[in-house]
């Protein structure tokens, strides 16, 4: 497994991917785009935190780190769970457009017929002002990242530093400009990893069961995140949180 | 048998998941009962295993603290407590609170377990998580207190994990500075971290933004788990980590001061705020922040006393929250699911739960005889050793407490009733629990020696 280690060859590869992965989950809204870009995420920090800090323990036959395996594990069932949560609230919209109807001619669904309408009218809209906020603080994370990079090194390796300043402020920026659960929670999830990988960073050899309880912490995580979506959802139809639909609750009633 | 220890509370937490699965409350009301009973064994079994399988030698990897076994039963059997108030107040009926709060047992009983500094920051981390599926256990009929609550918990969720990442980072560089001496002025940074991460998880004033709306709206047994039980179990940890590097802060006096200050300025500045709200919600956790300032102002404090009172008045904290929040849960109960703010006149409707909030908000305020006074006492004392000046300061703050509690008082408890508010009469068995913990904080206001020498010989000994 050779790809699993950094070399001069694959070095840009792994960059490349990391930077595209965090600009994927700040961006966009859909999680069909979102869980790959966790994975990839995911996967990209386990490589760069095990080759800072040189696992000893390996599994699958010793041809994978430790380090590697658990942490692109946790990553790829973090991913799974909310994946699997957007995949039930998309059929559940789908069972509910009925029901909407009805409830539209009838007039009734006070708050909830709101959201809903809010909703769909978000979901079915392309506006270039959507993505503006997002990518200009994408930007400007990947300022502070060099910024914080090249100022404040820790770990005596550039890509050591760049690789936790890039996934610890796209985290705190998805959850600045986050509006929706699932998107807060994905926030949450990349900031978590940048923790992870500082972990590894300033930690002469990992520790198997920090390294597992981190994995199993995750993993937590996002069953938190897919349960809250999940309530918000059931009881509100909708998954965002944001003051827009604080002020227009007077205008429902 | 560390994994029996670890494991037991999880165990019965399973197995009352499958009792909720299989019988559910909705459809047998037994299970309510069963329900309860499972959860109270599960926490008695936990209780038992602290003292009994509690290895002599320190240094392996699984060892209860004298503090943590005194301070795990302590707090154990709260929780025990409020399991049996949710009982009578109709708050086991979604299925969740015992489930949660045994798993929220079972976690800081591993956090205190095991030796491993990072496993117990993620052991908190997780306990904080399930503690969120209680508190958004509201029912969606009013919309916009649901809202409010995800709100509150994505804010929680914020909190806890920045909590993990300062914590994880502060001892990352512990490591490196206990590696490499060399790096001493790392010392600074990792006091940072740490007391911020504690003071996000204390809800220490400025920190404190998420506590306000999780008392509000959430349920009143949730939030006594947020601020009552899991701040508890973290003022331990926070102690112990002090203690294992004492170098940080209880030896290191230029790293004391900034934090005396932080500390003193919540209690001060949560005063203030408390006496601002108009929400009795709102009021109670300003008066909760300033109470855990307060105690992390002893912490910091270089004298024996300041340490001794801050962890009584950790117990007398978790204490006060559970009688606090069983009366607001009982107020709930019998105003059909209303909360507080708004309503009035309750003192001539539910006479007991207004003298057990009373009698809670007065403890927190620090009133002579009751078991609030004592920690607060040493605390002042130990900030009079300072400097008189932080003993008035702390003075004042406690003033601004009661002040806060006082302006609600007449209002919601004394003034007019609501027209045409109806009411339930307040359930015995609720009754009975708001007045014994009324005599167990009477009683240790009185005779606080005796806890203070357990908590004494437990310091000692750790």
């Amino acid at each position: 497994m050779d790809f699993l280690t950094l070399t001069a060859d694959n070095y840009s590869f792994y960059i490349g991917l990391l930077v595209a992965a965090c600009v994927a989950l700040a961006v966009y809204k859909d999680w069909l785009i979102l869980t790959p870009a966790l994975v990839f995420q995911y996967f990209v920090v386990a490589v760069v935190a095990n080759d800072q800090n040189g696992t000893a323990q390996r599994v699958m036959l010793g041809s994978i780190p430790l380090a590697v395996f658990l942490k692109t594990m946790s990553g790829v069932i973090a991913a799974l769970i909310i994946f699997l949560t957007g995949y039930a609230i998309i059929f559940e919209r789908r069972r509910l457009k009925q029901q909407e109807a009805e409830e539209e001619a009838a007039g009734t669904g006070g708050l909830r017929r709101f959201f809903r309408r809010q909703e769909k009218e978000q979901l079915t809209r392309f506006r270039y002002i959507d993505y503006m906020l997002p990518i200009g603080t994408s930007i400007i994370a990947a300022v502070a990242t060099y910024a914080f990079a090249t100022l404040l090194p820790f770990s005596g390796n550039f890509l050591g530093d760049f690789a936790f300043y890039w996934t610890f402020s796209i985290g705190v920026t998805i959850m600045v400009v986050g509006s929706d659960i699932l998107k807060l929670g994905i926030g949450l999830l990349t900031a978590l990893n940048g923790a992870d990988l500082l972990y590894s960073l300033l930690r002469s050899g990992d520790n198997p069961l920090v390294l597992g309880f981190s994995a199993a912490i995750t993993i937590f995580l996002a069953l938190l995140i897919s349960y809250l979506a999940i309530l918000f959802y059931n009881k509100l139809k909708t998954l965002n949180l944001s003051d827009a639909f604080t002020a227009g609750r007077k205008a429902v009633k | 048998m560390p994994f029996t220890v670890i494991v037991l509370p999880f165990a019965a937490t399973l197995f009352l998941v499958l009792i909720e699965a299989l019988f559910p409350a909705a459809k047998y009301r037994w299970s309510y009962k069963v329900a309860v009973t499972i959860a109270v064994v599960g926490l008695a079994a936990s209780i038992i295993m602290v003292w009994v399988e509690n290895p002599t030698n320190a240094d392996t990897a699984f060892f209860f603290t004298p503090l943590a076994q005194l301070f795990l039963t302590f707090l154990f059997i709260l929780a025990s407590i409020s399991l049996v108030v949710a009982f009578f107040t109709d708050n086991l009926k979604s299925g969740r609170y015992a489930p949660v709060t045994l798993t929220v047992c079972g976690t800081i009983n591993a956090a205190l377990y095991i030796n491993n500094v990072f496993v117990v920051t993620l052991c908190f981390v997780a306990a904080e998580f399930f503690s969120i599926i209680s508190v958004v256990d509201v029912g969606a009929e009013d919309e916009e207190r649901f809202v409010r609550v995800v709100k509150s918990a994505v804010r929680y969720l914020i909190v806890t994990v920045l909590f993990g990442l300062l914590l994880f980072v502060a001892q990352v560089f512990l490591e490196r500075v206990r590696l490499d001496p060399q790096q001493i002025g790392l010392i600074k940074v990792i006091v940072a971290l740490a007391i911020t991460g504690f003071a996000l998880r204390f809800g220490v004033f400025p920190f404190n933004l998420w506590l306000p709306q999780i008392l509000e709206d959430a349920p009143a047994l949730a939030s006594w788990l947020v601020l009552g039980l899991i701040n508890g179990a973290a003022v331990i940890f926070l102690v112990d980590f002090l203690q294992q590097n004492p170098t940080l802060l209880l030896n290191n006096t230029s790293q004391t001061l900034p934090v005396m200050a932080l500390g003193m300025a919540g209690a001060v500045l949560s005063g203030l705020f408390g006496m601002a709200q108009s929400s009795f919600g709102k009021m109670l956790a300003y008066t909760g922040s300033g109470n855990l300032s307060l105690l992390l102002f002893g912490l910091a404090t270089p004298h024996t006393t300041g340490l001794h009172g801050a962890v009584f008045e950790a117990a007398n904290f978790a204490l006060a929250q559970l009688l606090i929040f069983t009366s607001l849960a009982v107020i709930y109960y019998c105003n059909y699911e209303r909360v507080v703010t708004g309503l009035s006149g309750l003192g001539r409707r539910m006479p007991v739960a207004t003298v057990g909030l009373s009698f809670g908000m007065l403890a927190l305020a620090g009133v002579p005889l009751i078991s609030g006074f004592p920690g607060k006492y040493l605390i002042l004392q130990s900030a009079a050793q300072e400097g008189i000046g932080w003993a008035l300061l702390g003075g004042l703050a406690i003033t601004m407490w009661l002040l806060a509690y006082l302006r609600f008082f007449h209002n919601q408890f004394m003034g007019r009733d609501v027209p045409g508010l109806k009411t339930k009469a307040e359930p015995i068995g609720t009754s009975a629990i708001i007045l014994l913990l009324i005599g167990v904080m009477i009683f240790f206001g009185i005779w606080s020696s005796l806890p203070l020498d357990w908590l004494g010989s437990a310091l000692k000994a750790a």
